[in-house]
């Protein structure tokens, strides 16, 4: 029961930020909406650097997106009791380009805008993307070890 | 190469283990189904191993096998070199 409600609530979860993310990252486009939150919360930095940010923050929403949705086509392997397959290998190999382009891209901001914050986020990307990138080597293991075992009679 | 290409499929390359259970099975006039049950392997399995399929073989397997054709690991295991060793 416990095991059910934590993959219920990791689903749940995941669906919760993809949409969301995709509507926070589409509400970037509407004119005026960031500059008005902005104003909203005394927020008065960024200034004639505004658009580059609003493209910057754009561009990795998108790429948070794409990582959410590889993580949910992984989970939906869970979920059918088939996660060793190679296209959870794919995945993780994508998950972690999209984090090393993310830190990249934050990177970029940090020399518009020099924040810590966004430096230690760069940080956190660079470990992301290497820690999926080696899960993704070990996961191929995994589904080479299963396949054999799966042929062996 | 590896044993998945070996075995999988790229180009010719064919096991160097062949499993000769068809011969056997007709020699001693067993159908799959029958074998299956016999040696207490599901059919699906029992196709993979007689289809060269399979990646490895248990031991308990083979005895089981070997005990419902009466019959020697020889008998149904056939080593052929290799088309593409030197």
């Amino acid at each position: 029961m416990k095991k059910e409600t934590v993959i219920i609530f990791t689903k749940f979860l995941l669906d919760f930020m993809y949409f969301a993310g995709i509507v926070v990252t589409v509400l970037l486009l509407v004119p005026g909406l960031v500059e008005r939150v902005m104003a909203f919360f005394d927020f008065h930095d960024f200034e004639g650097r505004y658009t580059e940010i609003l493209v910057i923050y754009f561009v990795l929403g998108i790429l948070a997106v794409l990582i959410l949705g590889e993580l949910r086509k992984m989970f939906r392997t869970v979920l059918k009791e088939d996660c060793f397959v190679k296209d959870n290998v794919v995945s993780l190999q994508r998950m972690g380009t999209y984090s090393f382009i993310i830190a990249v891209i934050c990177m970029l901001r940090t020399v518009l805008y020099l924040t810590i914050a966004m430096l230690v986020l760069v940080l956190v990307f660079v470990i992301a993307g290497l820690f999926s990138k080696v899960l993704a080597f070990v996961f191929d293991r995994a589904v080479e070890y299963k396949l054999e075992n799966d042929l062996t009679i | 190469m590896t044993d998945s290409e070996r075995t999988f499929g790229k180009g010719k390359k064919i096991m160097a283990i062949i499993i000769n259970l068809d011969v056997m099975m007709a020699k001693r006039k067993v159908g799959l189904t029958e074998l299956a049950k016999e040696v207490d392997i599901t059919l699906a399995n029992l196709s993979i191993l007689k289809n060269n399929k399979a990646k490895a073989v248990r031991f308990s397997t083979l005895e089981a096998v070997c005990k419902a054709l009466q019959c020697q690991p020889g008998d149904i295991l056939e080593y052929v070199e290799d088309e593409n060793s030197t």
